[in-house]
């Protein structure tokens, strides 16, 4: 019996031994940097460096066996101490140049490079090259086997030539060539970027490719100075925190009118030019609401369409941007190509002749499709029974750099002075053909031809721009060319309302489009009364998106074609329901004629067209209602109130009397509807409370439509009584990343029964008075700054308080430089703060600029003044 | 004797070298009364201050209701660089809809490179729905990199790229043939880093920058 057990146990444990790392393997025990660079040779990265995961108990050996998925020979074991990296399976060929500091030791070598597949390792090129570790710019002294991960680590392989090191800055086993920097925090910031599911939209913000080119190009000096690696890295930094600049041009209107217009106009998309594939495009990029099964239903129509013609849709035979525009509208829904009703739809992208049969929009838009999705290209010859190429050969097959190359070679008066743009025939430029090629090339602006047929593309663009910041085309200035640019210049990271190439006598394309917008949605092809003015499909689909690109732009998102988020799952947030609360003082003095403010707030306020709002407070009969006041934030409407002593109920409406809509600006919750002042009719005793709520809340349209119902069950507020009223609320605790230290703890303490602006301590420390917040409580508000660790029971006791002799500090929330005016200079002395080129280090300094109440002193504040400054947006300290 | 007779026929007086030194003496005194007093106000950096001028667009027609575009010119643009601008205007709401800020022609710097310094037309932050309900539109520029893409002085240029932004309005219904509307500027202010303090910011508040406002005349 004994004996069996024991086996049973020992099964057991063998099982769990297996299973043990299994579940180990589940999560990642973090994450680490690798890379794999080949400088000694001037060849740059063999693997670029990128965030690796690994495994409780994992070394870099391990670590490196799983990045370079077994390309490399080794001896000894990956799993132990004895692992040596002998040599790595290039994957990629190589040219070798080897700088010149080296070969003054080595004397000349033969610098033959190697084709992809072959090996790079030790004794290549000089008897004591090799590879090299480091792990946090430490050259390791033992195998990588036996170096455990930690999260964060850096890990860089390097091939060495000269001096087993030496050549690498390294002190291992000789003198080093020069004083190495330490470049393992640019290249960890180097990694992020290129593991981030988002790098292209990364790249495509203002300042961030050059900077991270710059990166590139001081990584790969092997004697970059450690001044030149902080200052690339800073630059990089500051360029990705950099948001998108505060102004632009305002389209909300127009484009949400026009995609209803679409929407409304097409309730049933299918596969074509017009109401089809760039309607669904449109409405997908910008997130427009459409009714169920919109989508579905369009996709079903494809898939049946791709079926019955066995893969082969209509008109495709000469036009393989049937395809492409197929494929870009599939993206925009996150729907896989590559599987339609079981057909692979990019197969028919595959061949060149194919895809260049219709000239260059042929190719041009096959980059743009397959791009959508970073699509692999499939065989030509092993898809030619499905697509019916039977008569391709290998040679036809597309590479993305066949199809560049093709549009590269197309370039006007390519390779002379006059060189730049392109058109569909002849020699100008012409903006609908330039700006798409700019779409197309725009991810591969890092390669150097590219690179220069873009700045020539752009600087065409510029010039034949129109004073009124419009394009002409074929004779006519029409909305579809500015479209085209307005698509082309966001792709590329130029804004196109503020770029100064494109704004011409105050006018720029953006502008210039939405004086083709005809008026409830839709644009119109040209301007003026005749043929063609009015809206028009054609013009209306290239006029949506391209506003939806320039959305995208200033909000920060991926550029149109890059629809890769669309497949990316992301839940939405559950809506937040919208119920009301009620905020005020939680303890008042009892005394009779105590007087406070009840501030009435909305989680979150529908849209719809309201004309009435309504509703109605208990209020206690110890109470009397001294006034009622409407929130700035609400519109359209006036408001009035009566309370019924007699019920105890205070009755409101806020409407206007021409029925117009009402409702309420800004767009941060919880937004307040009113204020209820109210006083204490006699004395209290301290044991008694008195609790104010709200009976019910509604929004009425007309009187045959059910009201908008608010939940009111969470408002409600219990007063106390008590000798002084002390009511407490937490504003911020700082975190000790930006100006505001980690122990620092702001509250808000409402005081009735004291003199306003009294000085006031707590356990000695100097209370602030805040009049705005005193206004808005209806009773003296002061911040304490005080320690993460104080109890609020002590904070709530009045006798810990103790009026001073002298007046109290007073805080005006955003006014930094004192003058009582809080405009431009208070959001830069913000920036200023955060940027550490000037200092915040007082309790009233850091009660001032911290206006969104957070636990930093960041841009953040910077913007929330200038939206308190140019809509009136209440800061948000004064709503906590 | 009448004095005033009697210092005129004094012998101090009848020497004509006399009469020149003592009228010279009287102008220098008065002079430094003067300085006194405009230092005193101030008035001397309000004087050489830069000036940002609302331009008083031509009259308009009772019953126009095109746009009318009210340029805001600066005068001059010290050698300083300016990340944040900001600009108060009041207005007869009554009278007058604002309908937005639209682009100047002074430049920003642009997403320069160390090889090429490029500019920018920034089109300022404004909300045109808020200054109707308000009668004052408050209009601001912020570069919140702090500096990358601040104003500088190669982005202006007297008579071509001196204008810092362009407001729109319209007239409404109720205007009225003879009535003239004032476009008062209320606070300005082109903003540098640590301005309050060093007085570099050119601001109306702190008499570094004048303000002259505007007004549209209906016919």
């Amino acid at each position: 019996m004994k004996k069996k057990f024991l086996s049973v146990l020992l099964v057991l444990s063998l099982v769990l031994s297996f299973a043990g790392p299994a579940f180990a393997q589940d999560a990642p025990a973090g994450y680490v940097t690798v890379s794999v660079d080949i400088n000694t040779l001037g060849n740059g990265f063999l693997y670029e460096p990128v965030q690796v995961p690994f495994y409780e108990g994992e070394s870099f050996a391990q670590i490196t066996d799983r990045l370079l998925d077994g390309k490399y020979e080794n001896s000894g074991s990956v799993d132990d101490g004895t692992f040596y990296m002998e040599t790595v399976i290039l994957p990629r060929a190589i040219t070798v140049n080897i700088p010149q500091f080296i070969l003054d030791e080595t004397g000349p070598l033969d610098q033959t490079g190697k084709a992809e597949g072959e090996t790079l390792g030790q004794f290549d090129y000089y008897g004591m090259s090799g590879w090299m570790i480091t792990v946090n710019n430490t050259y390791i002294d033992r195998s990588a086997g036996a170096v455990y991960a930690q999260n964060g680590d850096v890990c860089r392989w390097q091939f060495t030539v000269y001096g087993y090191g030496a050549d690498l800055g390294s002190s291992f086993m000789s003198d080093p060539m020069y004083e190495r920097a330490d470049k393992d925090a640019l290249t960890a910031k180097v990694a992020q970027i290129n593991s981030a599911p988002n790098k292209a939209e990364l790249l495509a913000k203002s300042g961030v490719q050059s900077a991270y080119d710059a990166a590139y190009t001081v990584l790969g000096n092997l004697r970059a100075e450690q001044s030149a690696v902080d200052s690339v890295l800073t630059a990089l930094n500051t360029a990705l925190q950099a948001q998108p600049p505060a102004s632009s041009v305002d389209i909300s209107i127009h484009l949400s009118t026009t995609l209803d217009y679409m929407l409304g106009t097409v309730p049933a998309p299918a596969f074509g030019t017009g109401g089809g594939e760039w309607t669904v495009l449109s409405l997908a990029r910008a997130g427009h609401a459409v009714p169920e099964g919109y989508f579905e239903d369009y996709y079903g129509r494809i898939e049946d369409v791709v079926t019955e013609n066995n893969g082969i849709l209509p008109s495709s035979s000469s036009k393989k941007t049937e395809y492409s525009r197929l494929i870009m509208a599939l993206s925009s829904l996150g729907r896989d190509s590559t599987d339609v009703g079981g057909y692979d739809l990019t197969a028919w992208l595959s061949s060149m002749p194919q895809v260049q049969k219709q000239g260059i929009n042929g190719p041009v838009f096959a980059l743009i499709a397959l791009d959508t999705n970073g699509y692999d290209i499939p065989d030509v010859l092993a898809t030619a029974a499905m697509t019916g190429y039977s008569t391709a050969t290998a040679a036809d097959q597309v590479t993305r750099q066949r199809l560049i190359d093709y549009i590269l070679d197309r370039e006007i008066k390519k390779g002379t002075d006059d060189a730049g743009g392109f058109a569909l025939s002849g020699t100008t430029p012409d903006p609908d053909m330039t700006a798409m090629v700019l779409q197309a090339l725009a991810p591969y602006r890092s390669q150097p031809a590219v690179a220069g047929v873009i700045t020539r593309a752009v600087t065409a663009l510029s010039a034949i721009q129109r004073t009124d910041g419009g394009y002409a085309s074929w004779g006519s200035v029409n909305a579809e060319s500015i479209a085209q640019v307005i698509v082309a210049l966001t792709a590329l990271g130029v804004d196109p309302a503020t770029d100064s190439r494109f704004v011409k006598e105050g006018n720029n394309p953006v502008t210039a489009l939405l004086r083709f917008y005809v008026e409830g949605g839709g644009f119109a092809h040209i301007l003026g009364s005749g043929a063609g003015s009015g809206v028009n499909g054609m013009a209306t689909d290239q006029s949506a998106y391209a506003l939806v690109a320039y959305d995208r732009f200033v909000k920060g998102k991926n550029s149109l074609y890059n629809m890769t988020d669309a497949f990316t799952s992301t839940e939405e947030p559950p809506e937040q329901a919208a119920s009301i609360i009620l905020e005020g003082p939680g303890q008042i003095t009892g005394k009779a004629g105590t007087a406070f403010n009840v501030l009435v707030k909305t989680k979150a306020f529908p849209e719809g067209n309201f004309k009435l709002m309504d509703g109605l407070l208990n209020i206690p009969d110890a109470f009397s209602v001294e006034n009622v006041a409407a929130s700035d934030r609400l519109n359209g409407g006036a408001l009035s109130w009566n309370y019924n002593a007699a019920d105890k109920k205070l009755r409101f409406v806020y409407t206007n009397s021409s029925l117009e809509n009402i409702g309420i600006s800004g767009t941060s919750f919880p937004a307040e509807l009113l204020t209820v002042t109210l006083k204490l009719k006699s004395d209290m005793d301290e044991a008694s409370a008195a609790t104010v709520s709200v009976g019910g809340l509604t929004l009425k349209e007309k009187s045959d439509a059910a009201a908008f119902v608010f939940d009111v069950a969470q408002a409600a507020l219990s007063v106390a009584f008590s000798t002084v009223g002390v009511s407490v609320r937490e504003l911020f605790t700082g975190d000790g990343v930006d100006l505001i230290p980690a122990d620092k703890r702001a509250v808000a303490v409402t005081f009735s029964g004291i003199p306003a602006g009294s000085g006031l301590d707590y356990k000695g420390a100097e209370l602030i008075f805040s009049p705005e917040m005193t206004a808005k409580q209806g009773a003296n508000t002061y911040v304490l700054f005080t320690v993460p660790t104080e109890a609020a029971e002590e904070l709530q006791k009045a006798e810990n308080y103790h009026l001073q002799g002298a007046a109290a500090s007073v805080v005006a929330f955003g006014d930094t430089d004192g003058n009582s005016v809080i405009n431009a200079q208070d959001a830069l002395d913000m920036i200023s703060a955060w940027l550490r080129k000037t200092s915040v280090s007082t309790d009233l300094q850091i009660l001032t600029y911290n206006v969104t109440s957070d636990a930093r002193i960041n841009t953040f504040d910077a913007l929330a003044i200038l939206e308190h400054y140019v809509s009136g947006a209440e800061l948000a300290i004064l709503s906590r | 004797m009448d004095p005033i007779k009697s210092l005129r026929e004094s012998a101090f007086l009848q020497n004509k070298r006399n009469r020149i030194l003592l009228i010279a003496a009287g102008l220098l005194f008065a002079a430094i009364i003067i300085m006194m007093i405009l230092l005193m106000g101030g008035a001397t950096e309000k004087l050489f201050a830069p000036s940002l001028t609302l331009l008083s667009p031509a009259p308009v027609a009772v019953d126009n209701r095109d746009e009318i575009n009210v340029d805001v010119l600066l005068s001059d643009l010290p050698d300083r660089v300016y990340p944040a601008a900001s600009l108060s205007v009041r207005f007869d709401k009554n009278k007058l809809e604002f309908l937005g800020a639209r682009q100047g022609t002074m430049m920003t710097l642009g997403d320069s490179t160390q090889e090429e310094v490029t500019y920018n037309i920034p089109i300022w932050k404004s909300d045109a729905a808020f200054a109707n309900q308000t009668g004052e539109l408050n209009t601001m520029y912020l570069d919140v990199t702090g500096g990358k893409f601040a104003y500088v002085r190669e982005g202006f240029q007297k008579d071509e790229k001196d204008i810092l932004l362009r407001l729109r309005f319209r007239l409404r219904d109720s205007a009225q043939v003879g009535e003239i509307y004032d476009i008062t500027v209320t606070d300005a202010v082109i903003a540098t880093i640590g301005g309050a303090e060093t007085r570099t910011s050119l601001a109306t508040a702190m008499r570094t920058l004048k303000a002259y406002s505007a007004k549209i005349v209906v016919q």
